[in-house]
This record gives structure tokens, C-alpha cells and sequence, in this order.
């Protein structure tokens, strides 16, 4: 994976979205469907959705995806 | 060449420590057995709490003396024994202590202030069994005093972080797990009293190793939570510096967590904690104590066949670690708000709530007045709740009962009560149309108004409600808040009653501005306080009633109590509820202490209620008067304050 966000502007917006998928089952879905739910999500945040952003999203939201389903978000009791 | 979980002399110093713990007196015991159960949760691998710190899972805090011991061939006898079981003892006592002021730093949790008595008591006891084994002349009590502050400097700086010397943001400056203090001052005591100090620093040196990569691992464990609270810590600031964010101003939680897919910093982040691990096992074989490599061995290979399951940020396929590295945290506060919305809808009647008298008040074995239910689905009404049928239920009934305080045909008629129908009204079911029931004893209230100039608490001369003016005592008369409370209802309906809404609101801001806060009686005064700014929002409206006089002065003197009350700060979580919504309905937030939030989060129970306080007077036998509490009113006043912070701290980050 690249060292920083495919994206001119605010890298942020690209590092949020993903962030929001990685916890939001619904909002990764929509991130998961067809060209225009992802074009309007990506909007939906304020980024344009090249073919680069779409590129570098459908390869992060595979890690998203792995990381989710292997339960590393769930809801277990944690140590602190 | 392992330590049994349970070694003799550990058994034995936990017989020791459960009569230390049994001695205490009944407040630090209960704080005690609070404090065992979180230990147990986040650190026992099967919820024991005897189990604490076993397994290669958590850092080995109880058994550092013991393995030392071991490891340097002390001869065994009674002197290695009592050193065994007064540093094990010693150190339940420091890592109850550092858990305990974790839970203090944790706005969210429920470890409150108090517990500070149980932090003094850990503190000196913990010192008081090590102070049993190692001389008084040992330079280890030099030691001692240099790592105690070196602990406590650290706790104040995660406190409360430096803002202009504490701007270190690069990750091994974040490297500190609270519990190298109290595991350095184990092993220091044993060396001494093996009368070994000259390994003391290389022991320290492994020993602070090994408790980095444990704290490596639990600041992943804990970084959602952490990012929650905007703070910082060594993944977070790992991952930052990985994707060149910066963590001035604080990036969102869902920005860092983002970053570290795209960044794959999971994997070096526990490449970290495996180096730290493997660098405090060479450290345990150069000094040939082989319980405690045999240990970090043991924790290398568990962390090693962890890091194998993740590739670059992910598991790799067949491999899924049962254990979340990262695991998801619920935001605090939309949780609690969450419980105690559950909580209040809990009874639609509100039962609880109630004023019920059973101590023989008006001749009659039970009498209650629904009025407190009336304040509650007010509030609920305020933070968007849909409670019509309630409010259907309620008006039917206030109109029933002849608009009496006390569902008994003896009861006085009160402005409180006609004034929370009216404001009720508009939150009704459309259909029903509750205006016109209350016409007479408004024309009665007019009256009453009309010949005193102010609004009375007790409405008399009303028809139907002649008999109970005669053998009772109306407590409670000339109260302000009850006439703002009327007045609030019957202002924005006021078409036919303007002389009354008039009359009243001049008398009552002449009062509050001789008088201010004074002009209440029957209600906390922070309570009050809200209620007026309330009212006086109003009356100052452009399409507010005809116009009064003393409006800036009434606000002037308002404030002034305001300002005071917020100097005195909230001890409780009610008070700490009805400061936030003063401050609110006063439009000064800007005076809202973060730490009133905190009190309220960390006063809520299990079920997603408060305990009642204390709101107002209310007669109980023997002629006597007592505080009338409840705890549905309590939660609902703790609801209300949450949520007016959930709306506003959710304005200030779109």
C-alpha cells in the first residue's frame, strides 16, 4: 500500500473515509457497491472520485474488509 | 524453566493480602472490591482475580520478586519467605494503585474521586510491606525515592500534558507504561533484601523493556478509546507520523485509524513491542536469570505467532488472531445517553417520580402528586423525545384530578401544576385539544393575581376546590420559580390572560432583581437558576408579552449567581447536571467546566439511571418536613444536560 493518500488537496478526507469504514458496517458496504454508490460516498466527504482514489480505495477497503470480519474491531473487552 | 502460576509463597501472600483487604474499614472495602473486579477484567485471563497478571498475555507484575529470588539462588528459609510474601503483597497493593488512578484519568469510566482515599491507603501500605524487608540503611530507599518521582512526574504529565513543554509528539517519547514504577520497585527490593543491589540497574533496564512492549500492545488495545478522548499515545503517534499528520490540531479518530490502513503500520507497530521483548530476554539471559527468559521467551513466541497472523495491517488468510488487536470502543457519551433514554421510557407513567405520601397526609393512607412526571417528560420533550401518549395520559389526568397538586379532592389547585399543563400542551397529540379545560381556574388564577399583584404558588377561591382551603397547611407560598414555571406555560398563550402574565412577570422581576436567587424557595437553587434564565429569554422575545420592566437587571443578578455558582463548582451529578443546563438556558456556555461532564458520566449506574437527589421539600410524619427525591427526575435531569453537550460538542467537530 502507498505511504501517503492517492489524492491532491487534504489527505485527511481520503484517511477519515477510511477510518468511517473501518468503523461503520453500512458505510463500508456502501463503499463495497457499484461505481456510483462509491462516486456518491466519496462525494459524500468531499472527494472527487478519480480513477486514482478509486484505485487506491477498492485496495484499502479489501484491508478494511479482512480487518472487520477477523473481529479486530469487535466488540471483545479490552486490555488498558 | 517456568514459575508455577501459583508458587506457596504466593498462595501464602494472597492469604496475606485477603486479611490486609478484610481489615479495612467498610468505605475502602467496598472502593476495594470495585477495584479487584476491574483488575480482574482487564488483566485475568479467566476473570479471577487471583489470576491477575498470569499468562503470557500480561506483563508479570506479582511474581518480579519471586522470580528474582528465585533466579538468584536466595536460599530458601524463613527471611526468603517473609521477603516473598510482603513484595508480592507490595505489589498487588502498586498495581491496584496504578489501576486505580487509571480509572481516575478515565472521564468515562466510573471511578470517581473518592477513590483517592484508596490511593493513599495502597500507597502507604505498599510501602509499609516492602519497608518490612529491606533495611532502613539500603541504598535501595534511594532508589525508591528516585523512581517514586519519576512515577509520580510521569502520572502528572499524562494528567494533564504540558502545553507548551510537553510538545514531544514523536512515539518513544510516548513509551511509558505506568506499571514500570511499581515493577522496578519490586525488584529493587528484592535485590536489597538479597542484598544484590549491584544488579539493580540491568534488572531495571530488562524490566522497563519488557513492560514497554506490554504497553505497546495495550495502547493498540486501548487507541480507539484513546482517540475518543484526544489523547495521545505511541501507536497514534506512530501511525501520525507514518502518514506525516500532524496531532496539532487533534486529527479525528476515523483520520488516524484510516491512515493506519493505508500506512500498514500495524505490523512495525508490534514489531516494536517484539523488540522491546526479545531486547529484555537478552538482557535476562546475560544476567542468567532463567525464570525470567524463560518468561520472555514464552511472551516472545505469543507475540511472535500474533504478528505472523497480520501482514501489512491485515490478517493473513487462515490465520485470524481470536484476539482484536484494535478493538472497537463505543463513545461514552452517546452511550450513556443511549441507557438512560432507555431508562425513562422504562415505565411510561413515570411511577417512580411521583410524590407519594404515606404518612397519612390529608387522612388518607396514600396521596401522590404526578407533578414531578410532568418536569420529566418536559425535559424529554426538549431533547426530541417522543413521549405524546405520556403527555395524553398526564393532561387527561391533571384535568380529571381539577388541576389539584395531590390526587385528593382536598388538595389546593397550584400554579406549578396549571403551569406544566400548559407547557405541556403543545407537545400533546394533535387531535386533542386540552385549551379549553383549563379556562376556569385560569379566570380563577386572574382573580387571585388580580387582588395580591403576584402569581401565587396556591390558587384559592376556585370553583369545585372550596374544601381545600380549610385544616390544612399550604407549604411553600411565595415561591419565584413556581411563578416562572406558570408563567413560562401561560406567556406564550396569553391572548386572554395578558393582565395576569403582566402582573406576575413585573412582581417577580422586581424580586429577582432585589433579591435574585432568593426569590426561589421551593427548589434547588441551581434548578431555579435555569428556570429563570428561561423565563427571561422569553419575556425578552420580540413577540414576547406586553412589555416589562427590569428585564437587564433581573439578568445582571442572575448572572452574578451564576457566575458564582460555577466558582463553587458541582459536587454531585445532579448539581453537576442542572450547572450545564443553567449555563445552557443561560446562553453562557461558555462557562461550562468539562469536568461537571465527567461527573455526570461517572455517577451513572448499570441500569442507565442516577440515585435520586435531593430537589425539594416534602412533609413526612410527625409534622416534619424532608427532602423529596427520585430517581427517575435525577436521570432526567442528567439526560437533559448530556444531550444538550452531545448536540453542542457534536456542532463544534462538523
Amino acid at each position: 500500500m502507498d505511504d501517503q493518500a492517492p489524492m491532491r488537496g487534504d489527505p485527511n478526507l481520503f484517511y477519515g473515509l477510511l477510518g468511517r469504514a473501518l468503523t461503520e458496517d453500512s458505510f463500508r458496504e456502501a463503499l463495497k457497491g457499484g461505481a456510483e454508490e462509491q462516486a456518491a460516498a466519496l462525494r459524500s466527504v468531499g472527494i472527487e472520485p478519480t480513477e486514482e482514489v478509486i484505485k487506491a480505495l477498492n485496495e484499502s477497503i479489501e484491508a478494511i474488509g479482512r480487518l472487520a470480519s477477523a473481529g479486530a474491531f469487535g466488540l471483545i473487552p479490552y486490555v488498558t | 524453566m517456568q514459575l508455577e502460576a501459583e508458587s506457596p509463597s504466593s498462595a501464602r501472600g494472597w492469604g496475606d493480602f485477603d486479611r490486609l483487604v478484610a481489615a479495612l474499614p467498610p468505605a475502602l472495602f467496598r472502593q476495594f472490591k470495585l477495584l479487584e473486579y476491574d483488575l480482574a477484567l482487564r488483566y485475568s485471563p479467566t476473570g479471577q482475580f487471583r489470576d491477575v497478571f498470569s499468562g503470557p498475555d500480561h506483563p508479570p507484575v506479582l511474581s518480579v520478586s519471586t522470580r528474582l529470588l528465585s533466579d538468584l539462588e536466595t536460599p530458601p528459609g524463613a527471611s526468603r519467605d517473609q521477603t516473598e510474601r510482603r513484595l508480592f503483597v507490595a505489589s498487588v497493593l502498586m498495581a491496584a494503585r496504578v489501576q486505580t488512578v487509571e480509572g481516575l484519568r478515565d472521564p468515562g469510566g466510573f471511578t470517581t474521586d473518592d477513590r483517592i482515599a484508596l490511593v493513599q491507603w495502597l500507597s502507604e501500605q505498599a510501602c509499609a510491606e516492602i519497608a518490612r524487608v529491606v533495611p532502613r540503611n539500603s541504598s535501595f530507599w534511594d532508589a525508591y525515592a528516585a523512581t517514586a518521582g519519576e512515577g509520580a512526574n510521569l502520572l502528572a504529565a499524562r494528567w494533564e500534558p504540558d502545553p507548551v513543554n510537553g510538545l514531544n509528539d514523536e512515539p518513544e517519547a510516548l513509551l511509558a507504561s505506568p506499571f514500570s514504577a511499581p515493577i522496578r520497585l519490586s525488584a529493587l527490593a528484592a535485590l536489597a533484601a538479597a542484598d544484590r543491589s549491584e544488579a539493580g540497574a540491568r534488572v531495571a533496564e530488562m524490566l522497563d523493556q519488557m513492560a514497554n512492549s506490554y504497553q505497546v500492545m495495550a495502547d493498540l488495545a486501548s487507541m480507539r478509546h484513546d482517540l475518543e478522548l484526544g489523547r495521545t499515545s505511541y501507536p497514534i503517534a506512530f501511525i501520525a507520523r507514518a502518514a506525516g499528520i500532524l496531532l496539532r490540531p487533534r486529527a479525528t479518530p476515523e483520520v488516524i485509524l484510516g491512515a493506519m490502513v493505508i500506512t500498514g503500520s500495524l505490523r512495525p507497530i508490534m514489531e516494536a513491542a517484539l523488540g522491546s521483548l526479545r531486547s529484555a530476554h537478552e538482557i535476562a539471559m546475560d544476567l542468567q536469570l532463567p525464570t525470567f527468559a524463560a518468561f520472555l521467551s514464552d511472551a516472545e513466541a505469543h507475540l511472535e505467532a500474533r504478528l505472523a497472523s497480520w501482514t501489512v495491517g491485515q490478517p493473513r488468510e487462515g490465520l485470524a488472531w481470536p484476539v482484536p488487536l484494535v478493538p472497537q470502543s463505543t463513545p461514552t457519551l452517546p452511550h450513556a445517553l443511549s441507557m438512560a433514554g432507555a431508562f425513562l421510557l422504562a415505565d411510561p407513567t413515570l411511577r417512580e417520580s411521583w410524590e407519594t405520601h404515606r404518612e397519612g397526609m390529608l387522612g388518607r393512607s396514600e396521596v401522590a402528586s404526578r407533578f414531578p412526571a410532568g418536569l420529566i417528560l418536559e425535559m424529554l420533550c426538549r431533547c426530541g423525545v417522543d413521549v405524546r401518549q405520556a403527555i395524553d395520559e398526564f393532561l387527561e389526568f391533571t384535568v380529571a384530578n381539577g388541576f389539584r397538586y395531590y390526587d385528593h379532592p382536598r388538595s389546593g389547585v397550584d400554579s406549578d401544576t396549571i403551569g406544566v399543563f400548559l407547557r405541556l400542551g403543545p407537545h400533546a397529540t394533535a387531535s386533542r385539544d386540552y385549551d379549553r379545560a383549563a379556562t376556569a381556574v385560569l379566570e380563577c388564577l386572574e382573580r387571585n393575581v388580580q387582588e395580591t399583584g403576584a402569581i401565587p404558588v396556591w390558587i384559592t377561591g376556585c370553583a369545585g376546590a372550596e374544601g381545600s382551603e380549610s385544616g390544612v397547611i399550604a407549604l411553600g407560598e411565595g415561591c419565584g420559580t413556581v411563578a416562572a414555571h406558570l408563567l413560562l406555560g401561560l406567556a406564550p398563550v396569553a391572548n386572554e390572560h395578558g393582565p395576569t402574565v403582566t402582573i406576575g412577570a413585573q412582581n417577580l422581576l422586581d424580586r429577582i432583581g432585589s433579591v435574585g436567587l432568593a426569590a426561589n424557595v421551593n427548589y434547588p437553587p441551581l434548578y431555579a437558576l435555569g428556570v429563570f434564565f428561561r423565563l427571561l429569554q422569553l419575556l425578552d422575545a420580540p413577540d414576547g408579552p406586553a412589555a416589562t420592566r427590569g428585564i437587564e437587571d433581573a439578568r445582571r443578578a442572575l448572572t452574578t449567581e451564576l457566575e458564582r455558582a460555577v466558582w463553587a463548582g458541582a459536587q454531585t451529578a445532579q448539581d453537576a447536571a442542572l450547572l450545564i443546563l443553567a449555563c445552557y438556558d443561560a446562553h453562557r456556555e461558555d462557562l461550562i467546566d468539562p469536568a461537571w461532564l465527567v461527573r455526570v458520566l461517572k455517577r451513572q449506574r448499570f441500569d442507565g439511571s442516577w440515585i435520586g437527589e435531593p430537589f425539594a421539600a416534602a412533609p413526612n410524619r410527625g409534622r416534619s418536613v424532608s427532602w423529596y427525591s427520585s430517581t427517575l427526575l435525577t436521570t432526567a435531569l442528567c439526560f437533559d444536560a448530556l444531550a444538550r453537550e452531545a448536540n453542542r460538542l457534536a456542532a463544534a467537530t462538523d
